[in-house]
C-alpha cells in the first residue's frame, strides 16, 4: 500500500510501515499462513479421499455377475482374445459368421483376414480376403516359386485397455464394460466418426445401414450368456481363442502362459486385449 | 426502487440466472436417465447389448439333440462347425421343436430335413483344402485337377466327387477307399430319410444332377 495515496489513512498506514520491521506483519502472515495451510490440507485431503471413494463405488457397481444372473467365479472377469496366426488357413469362415451374427452390411467387416506374402527380394505383399469364401484365389496371382513365406493374420477390434476411441467420443457413446469389452451405444452415437479416425487399428467404421459407428463387440450378446463369439465358434483350426484371462484355468490363460505373445502396435501403449501368436515386424 | 446502477446489476444477475436455468434444463433433457450409472456412458446400453438376438447356430444348438455327433467326428474335423456344411439349420430346429412339442410315445420325430445336406460338397471342401499361398504346409491342401488325375475317381465331374473317397465327418486318410462306401451311406441316411436299401442314394441324385 502506498502512503501517499490516502491522506486520512496516512497516519496509520505510515505508522504501520514505520514500525520496527516485522513483528506485527510477521504475526499476521503467520496466521494467514497457518489458516491457508489448514484450508489447503483439508481441501487436499477431501480431494484425495472423497472423490476416489465415489470412483471406487462406481467401479464396484459395475462388477456384474453376468446378465443371466450366473455368478462369476469370485473374481472380476476380464475377457481376452488370442489369435494364433500359425494356425489360420484363411478360409474366411469367421468373416461370414460375424456378418451373419451381427448383420454387418456388405463390404464392411468387424473382422477380416489379411495375408502377408514375403518375396525373396525382401518385398512384402499384403492383401485381404474381403469377399469371404475363395476370395484369396480370386486375387491377382502369385508365383509360388518367388514366395519366401506367407501367412494369414486375422484382424478384429483389439479391445484396448487404454482406448483412443473412447477418449474422443463427444457424446459418451463409446464405452468399456467392466469385463474390458469396448462397445458402442448405437442409440447415443451421432455418427461423427471421430472414433473411426482415432482407432489406430482401423477396426471401426460407420455402418452404412445404421449410420452409427460400428465395431467388433466380441459378440457381447453371446459371451454374456456363456457362449463364444461367433468367429471363435466357427473357426475350424482353433486359430481364435476367447475367454477369461483372469481365470488361470481357462483355455486362453493357459495358451497365453505357454506361448510367445505379441500385440499389434505395442508402441502406441493402448494395451490391447486381443493378443497374437506368430506376428512379424511387418504386421501392423 | 433501485438506483440505475443497482438495476443494471440485477438485470445482469437475472440474465445469468436464466442462462444457468436454461443450461441445466437442456442438460437434464438431453442426458439419458441411466447415463453415468456405470461410467461415462448410458447404463441401459449394456442391457441392450447383452440381450441382442443371437442369430448364428452354435455348436451347442446341434449337440443338444445330436449328442453322438462328437463321437462320429474324426480328430481332423473335430473343430469344423456343423453349419459349415449343413447350413444354419434354422428350419430344421424350428420343426424339431414343434415335433417334440407334439411328440407321442413310440412315434419317431419327424423333423424338416430339407436343405440340411449340401448339394455341392466339392466347393465346401475346397473352401478350406484348395492349395492356397499363405496356408500352413501341414494343412492338407490339393490342386483339384491334379488330385483328380492322381486318384481317378468314378465320376470326377460330380459336385459330390470328394465323398466318393472321403468321409466328411472323418476324412482321415486311413478311413479312405473301400470302407468309405458303407460309412458314406450311413451318413447319407438321415438326409434321405430312407429305407436301408437306399444305400447308393447319397451319390446318385447328385451325380444325375451333374450329368
Amino acid at each position: 500500500m502506498s502512503c501517499s495515496g490516502n491522506k486520512g489513512a496516512k497516519d496509520t498506514c505510515c505508522e504501520t510501515q514505520n514500525q520496527p520491521t516485522g513483528l506485527l506483519d510477521a504475526s499476521e502472515s503467520r496466521r494467514e499462513f497457518l489458516w491457508d495451510a489448514v484450508k489447503n490440507f483439508t481441501f487436499g485431503a477431501l480431494t484425495l479421499t472423497v472423490i476416489p471413494m465415489f470412483i471406487e463405488k462406481a467401479d464396484a457397481e459395475e462388477v456384474h455377475t453376468g446378465k443371466d444372473g450366473k455368478e462369476t467365479k469370485g473374481h472380476t472377469v476380464i475377457f481376452g482374445y488370442l489369435v494364433d496366426t500359425t494356425k489360420c488357413i484363411g478360409c474366411g469362415g469367421c468373416m461370414l459368421a460375424c456378418k451373419k451374427e451381427n448383420d454387418v452390411p456388405d463390404g464392411q467387416f468387424r473382422t477380416w483376414v489379411e495375408r502377408y506374402v514375403y518375396y525373396a527380394d525382401g518385398s512384402v505383399r499384403v492383401d485381404a480376403n474381403l469377399k469371404g469364401k475363395f476370395a484369396f484365389s480370386e486375387l491377382p496371382p502369385i508365383n509360388p516359386k518367388e514366395v519366401l513365406k506367407s501367412f494369414f493374420v486375422p484382424k478384429l477390434c483389439n479391445h484396448c485397455t487404454d482406448t483412443p476411441c473412447i477418449q474422443v467420443c463427444p457424446v459418451g457413446a463409446s464405452y468399456k464394460t467392466k469385463e474390458g469389452v469396448v462397445l458402442v451405444d448405437y442409440e447415443q452415437c451421432i455418427g461423427c466418426a471421430y472414433c473411426v479416425q482415432a482407432c489406430p487399428f482401423g477396426t471401426r467404421f460407420i455402418n452404412t445401414k445404421t449410420q452409427t459407428a460400428d465395431k467388433c463387440t466380441w459378440c457381447y450378446h453371446r459371451i454374456q450368456h456363456g457362449e463364444k463369439p461367433a468367429c471363435v465358434d466357427v473357426c475350424p483350426t482353433g486359430t481364435r481363442t476367447f475367454g477369461d484371462i483372469n481365470d488361470p484355468e481357462s483355455e486362453i490363460s493357459k495358451a497365453l502362459a505357454e506361448n510367445r505373445i505379441d500385440v499389434l502396435k505395442s508402441y502406441l501403449g493402448t494395451r490391447p486385449k486381443t493378443r497374437y501368436i506368430g506376428l512379424t515386424a511387418e504386421v501392423v | 426502487m433501485f438506483s440505475r446502477d443497482t438495476l443494471h446489476l440485477w438485470i445482469l444477475a437475472g440474465a445469468l440466472a436464466l442462462v444457468g436455468v436454461g443450461f441445466f434444463t437442456v442438460r437434464s433433457l438431453t442426458i439419458p436417465p441411466s447415463f453415468g450409472q456405470f461410467g461415462h456412458f448410458r447404463g441401459a446400453a449394456l442391457e441392450t447389448a447383452a440381450n441382442k438376438e443371437r442369430k448364428l447356430t452354435t455348436r451347442g444348438d446341434c449337440t443338444a439333440c445330436h449328442d453322438t455327433l462328437k463321437h462320429e467326428m474324426g480328430k481332423s474335423h473335430e473343430r469344423v462347425h456343423c453349419i459349415e456344411c449343413h447350413g444354419d439349420g434354422k428350419a430344421h430346429m424350428t420343426s424339431c421343436k414343434d415335433a417334440k412339442a407334439a411328440a407321442k410315445p413310440g412315434v419317431a420325430l419327424t423333423c424338416d430335413k430339407t436343405d440340411l445336406m449340401p448339394t455341392n460338397i466339392k466347393d465346401i471342401c475346397l473352401h478350406c483344402h484348395q492349395d492356397t499361398i499363405g496356408r500352413a504346409k501341414k494343412h492338407p491342401q490339393i490342386k483339384f485337377d491334379e488330385h483328380m488325375k492322381d486318384n481317378d475317381p468314378k465320376d470326377p465331374k460330380s459336385p459330390m466327387v470328394c465323398m466318393q473317397c472321403h468321409i466328411p465327418h472323418d476324412p482321415d486318410p486311413s478311413n479312405e477307399p473301400d470302407g468309405a462306401k458303407e460309412d458314406k451311406d450311413d451318413e447319407a441316411k438321415p438326409a434321405e430319410a430312407a429305407t436301408p436299401t437306399a444305400a447308393p442314394a447319397a451319390a446318385t441324385p447328385a451325380v444325375g444332377g451333374a450329368e
